[in-house]
């Protein structure tokens, strides 16, 4: 099999190389995934997400000058895919948080979360329901603030921090749950 | 003491350890949806280009013709309300025979338009010739035929007897023109006005224009002038060399370490065929046609394996380049695959008439579908290769092409032109199934000859 350079990678993908493309496939492809997979939540929209994203890759990769990271380009365009898909799909319940549920905003009870492999984190968040999802994942993951999400999401900045909010504890519980199961499984619990 | 992660900064650095393998066929997938994408584009492309040959016959008619249209000779001219003619008072004027003998310059005694002193040194100064003076009696016989009560719009402007026994454009011409001053003399009326008309068209009567652009109209709609359907035979050859690739792709169920794609083997491959063909066609207009009808393909490709990317062992090795070797007692014999084809085209033909001749550009889609097929294949195992046959199921019998030519043919009788030019087709999907390895779109260049019969 040949070995490409990375920028001997982009090269060839701009030209349509197919074995370029192979390559770029099979060594980013597993990285992305996962990012498909905690939006979708299942794994066959996350194939056709991963796929819609790597069509878009492979026809604009000539937009893209060796400037920044390479990694990051191709994860902004599966993400921005995701949210693409989101939208198009309508998949946003938001659920305004009642008042006696604020409490749980402030509270920093982030210790149930570990530990956790990060195949764990990832089911936990695919499980997630589809607002709570799209929203942790924006924030907690790719780092937008609330108002990028009700900018991107066409939702309110409140519903986003409230979305957030359940989504933590639902997490949490999930998680919870699962590392309850560990101890109970296992003779030196992890925590 | 450094601050424990918080819950973001944790559960981001978790997930960028995440890892999943995707599904073997997404890459198929993914290249599938490249290709379907590309072809919609060439579709695309060619309906974009099936426009502009249309586009270019109809402009070509348009540059060829030097005549404006009467709404543009009325919009130029502004003539519309401002120059009626009495034909009362022509009649009586000049029958009468007059003496103009005032004039301002001696080179407009024959009726000139001349510029005026006062305007655009640069506009031109007209003069009459010989051949439109007929033009100008057949107009005075045809006037003569009006009611002699009614008055007619006419482009020229009104023409005042005056005292001086000159005849000078009334003001509003002038307004408009701004440059002209029309002297006449009796005996050259219309030879001025009407020839001052066919050049510069300001003077024409507008209902001659109105007549003229009419019949051009007609004529350009109207097949009659020209025979609107037509029959043809043609004779193509063609020879190219082309190159088609063959994918082999590992599966983890076969126990290959990569799921991708393992490598893809090129072949050259020279094509040499021939095509007959018999299409009826129509003409609407004289520089548009279409024309469908059936012809039959004959090709065989001679195809010579050059092998496929090997990566070296070795650091210091160069990248692999096309072709690296084929393992093979057969190397560098070449195997014919023939295909015969049937095709029904649809092709759609701008016309630039050059009197007999005429340039016609021609495109369209075909729909293609093979009748027959004879190939061979290399197979590899282990190190070896050897030649195998290919199940003719594994053809794809329809397929797409777009067909391309420029020719020029030349009338040599009434009813019967010869023409001649290069020839062009593509074909859109592969000649094989999708599920078949070996992908070939096959595009032929060549020329093209055969004659046509219009009736």
């Amino acid at each position: 099999m040949k070995k490409f350079h990375p920028d001997e990678l982009i090269e060839g993908c701009r030209k349509g190389n197919p074995l370029a493309q192979s390559e770029l496939f099979r060594q980013y492809a597993p990285r992305l995934l996962p990012i498909c997979y905690r939006y979708a939540g299942c794994r066959d929209t996350a194939d056709d997400l991963l796929q819609d994203s790597f069509i878009k890759i492979f026809i604009n990769i000539h937009s893209f000058r060796g400037e920044g990271n390479f990694e990051g380009w191709l994860k902004t365009i599966a993400i921005n895919t995701c949210i693409t898909w989101v939208k198009k799909n309508n998949k946003m319940r938001m659920v305004d948080i009642s008042v006696e549920h604020k409490h749980f905003i402030e509270t920093d009870d982030d210790e149930w979360l570990w530990p956790v492999t990060p195949d764990e984190l990832t089911e936990a968040i695919a499980s997630l329901p589809e607002g709570y999802r799209v929203v942790l994942n924006m924030f907690a993951i790719e780092g937008f603030s609330h108002k990028e999400i009700g900018d991107k999401l066409n939702i309110s900045e409140s519903t986003s921090r409230s979305q957030y909010a359940r989504a933590k504890l639902w997490l949490g519980k999930k998680i919870k749950s699962k590392n309850v199961k560990y101890q109970a499984d296992e003779t030196s619990p992890q925590f | 003491m450094k601050r424990p992660p918080n819950f973001e900064e944790k559960i981001r650095e978790l997930a960028s350890q995440t890892w999943m393998e995707p599904n073997l066929g997404t890459f198929g997938k993914v290249l599938a949806a490249i290709e379907k994408r590309k072809r919609k584009r060439r579709i695309l492309f060619f309906i974009l280009f099936s426009i502009l040959t249309g586009v270019i016959g109809v402009l070509s008619w348009w540059l060829q013709n030097p005549t404006i249209s009467a709404r543009q000779a009325q919009h130029a001219s502004g003539l519309h309300h401002s120059f009626s003619f009495n034909w009362n008072e022509w009649e009586k004027s000049s029958l009468m025979p007059l003496q103009y003998t005032q004039q301002t310059d001696a080179s407009n005694s024959l009726g000139h338009v001349i510029p005026n002193s006062t305007t655009n040194a640069n506009m031109p100064t007209l003069k009459p010739n010989a051949s439109q003076s007929n033009y100008s009696t057949n107009l005075l016989s045809e006037r003569q035929h009006h009611d002699k009560q009614n008055t007619d719009i006419i482009s020229i402007p009104d023409i005042e007897t005056k005292e001086t026994e000159t005849m000078i454009a009334d003001s509003s011409f002038s307004a408009i023109t701004e440059s002209f001053i029309l002297e006449i003399q009796p005996d050259s009326f219309f030879n001025s006005s009407l020839q001052q008309a066919d050049t510069n068209l300001i003077s024409l009567p507008l209902s001659e224009l109105r007549d003229t652009s009419t019949k051009k109209l007609q004529s350009f709609l109207d097949p009659n002038r020209e025979k609107k359907w037509f029959v043809s035979a043609s004779f193509t050859g063609f020879a190219v060399k082309s190159r088609f690739e063959e994918n082999d792709i590992s599966s983890p169920l076969s126990g290959a370490s990569e799921p991708y794609a393992e490598y893809r083997e090129y072949y050259d491959t020279y094509l040499f065929g021939f095509s007959v063909g018999t299409t009826i066609g129509y003409r609407p207009i004289k520089y548009f046609s279409i024309e469908t009808g059936v012809s039959y393909t004959d090709f065989t490709s001679y195809e010579k394996p050059v092998g496929y990317p090997i990566q070296s062992t070795s650091p210091d090795a160069p990248a692999d380049t096309f072709p690296i070797y084929i393992v093979t007692v057969d190397k560098h014999k070449t195997y014919p695959n023939r295909f015969q084809t049937i095709q029904f085209p649809l092709l759609f033909s701008g016309i630039w008439p050059l009197g007999k001749s005429a340039f016609h550009i021609t495109a369209g889609p075909a729909f293609s579908y093979t009748t027959g097929f004879r190939g061979y294949q290399v197979e590899h195992t282990g190190g070896l290769s050897w030649v195998d046959k290919i199940e003719s199921s594994q053809v794809q019998r329809f397929g797409v092409v777009l067909m391309g030519k420029l020719t020029y043919s030349y009338q040599i009788l009434p009813n019967f032109s010869i023409y001649a030019g290069p020839a062009f087709q593509y074909r859109f999907n592969s000649l094989f199934g999708e599920k078949y390895i070996i992908r070939q779109k096959p595009y032929f260049v060549g020329a093209e000859a055969g004659l046509f019969v219009h009736f």
